[in-house]
């Protein structure tokens, strides 16, 4: 599995939340989490769907950020997944694709939110900030610690 | 066709504006690129936010952050509507009285034209014109003109919107009295938007209408479309 930049060790179960990101390119992976860390949040960045999927067997996020067209497993199919194994985790859907209304629809079925590349840090922070409240630091979206 | 405050890439894409068939390889052949350059932009954006937090005030002054971010914003606006004018798109004409669509559309430009003390001003016909237009694409290609023109002529100009109908046909006129005096304007700002008469043609030409810019000295703009439904299904189905 190749993670980037874990805040902290990421061996063994992780009590406290933490933010997944996901996206194939690696700059902008990179960039957001230090944006996200500046912001306080834990977090933590894998490049593929495939490495986000093999995190998350053993670990809850407290939300994922999520890249849309990656190779491999796509970030549609990793939402779906995401969303089969925690009905309630906050999952945001990043784009650099135009998207229409038909397709937006579909898509909002399985993400909270759709925010379309180049992103704006302040507006995602924001909504992160509001679907993940500091008072569930240390718990799953499951509900479990 | 005048080359007045018109670059080359909207040249070369007016000269395409009417073949959908070329747009349509375009849209294909450049897609992945444009995927591409929005991640480079997202990397950028990024950047230039952490820098801007991670940076001091003292140290860099924020006129510096502020053309930076001017500059970004060119690349991101040109981007975006070079994919705007390449992406497909249905027109839905409905039954319109001009006056009252241009007059919603004078409230939303004012604030914008009004901080560099542009005159903006319509000029009604005789007679009320009703015309067959998809509002919101309609409304979307002359926001993207009077974005561009409010960009790059000088403060202190004026601009006149009239229409008429003339022999089955609805007319727009732009006109900007002065002479034109692009060039003194910000480069940066005049690369933002000058994509927009392409843009413009290409919503015109799903209407079933043409655009002609002026060769005078002074910028002048006349769309023309059918006063009634065009009837082929193929002017409302571009792809």
């Amino acid at each position: 599995m190749t993670l980037l930049d874990c805040e902290e060790s990421l061996s063994g179960s992780t009590q406290e939340s933490f933010i997944l990101l996901v996206d194939d390119d690696e700059p902008s992976l990179r960039q957001l989490s230090e944006v996200m860390s500046r912001a306080g949040h834990r977090c933590v960045t894998a490049l593929s769907a495939t490495d986000a999927q093999a995190f998350c067997g053993s670990q809850a996020p407290s939300a994922v950020v999520t890249d849309l067209c990656m190779p491999g497993i796509d970030g549609q199919t990793l939402g779906c997944w995401l969303r089969d194994r925690f009905p309630r985790l906050p999952i945001i859907l990043m784009t650099a694709q135009t998207l229409n209304v038909e397709e937006s629809k579909i898509l909002y079925r399985t993400f909270n939110e759709i925010v379309f590349k180049p992103l704006d840090p302040d507006h995602l922070l924001g909504r992160l900030s509001e679907m993940t409240p500091k008072a569930s630091v240390g718990k799953n979206p499951e509900g479990g610690s | 066709m005048t080359s007045i405050g018109v670059d080359g890439l909207s040249n070369a894409l007016l000269s395409i504006a009417s073949d959908e068939d070329q747009i349509a390889l375009l849209h294909h052949h450049l897609d992945r690129y444009c995927h591409r350059f929005r991640n480079r932009l997202n990397s950028m954006k990024l950047c230039l936010y952490l820098g801007k937090k991670t940076a001091g005030e003292s140290e860099t002054p924020q006129s510096v952050w502020r053309e930076l971010e001017a500059r970004y914003r060119v690349l991101e606006s040109l981007v975006e509507q070079f994919q705007h004018f390449c992406r497909p798109f249905n027109v839905t004409p409905m039954e319109l009285p001009m006056g009252s669509f241009l007059e919603e559309l004078r409230r939303a430009w004012l604030h914008r034209l009004s901080e560099k003390e542009i005159d903006f001003e319509l000029v009604p016909p005789h007679h009320p014109v009703k015309s067959y237009l998809d509002p919101s694409r309609m409304a979307q290609g002359l926001d993207a003109l009077a974005c561009w023109r409010g960009s790059v002529i000088p403060p202190g100009s004026s601009i006149l919107l009239s229409w008429w109908e003339e022999e089955g046909s609805v007319y727009l006129g732009w006109e900007e009295p002065e002479p034109n005096l692009s060039a003194q304007a910000d480069p940066t700002e005049e690369l933002q938007a000058n994509i927009a008469l392409p843009i413009l043609a290409r919503i015109l030409n799903a209407h079933g209408g043409t655009l002609e810019v002026s060769s005078q000295e002074c910028f002048e703009l006349h769309l023309r479309w059918p006063s009634l439904p065009v009837t082929s299904s193929l002017k409302n189905e571009i792809f």
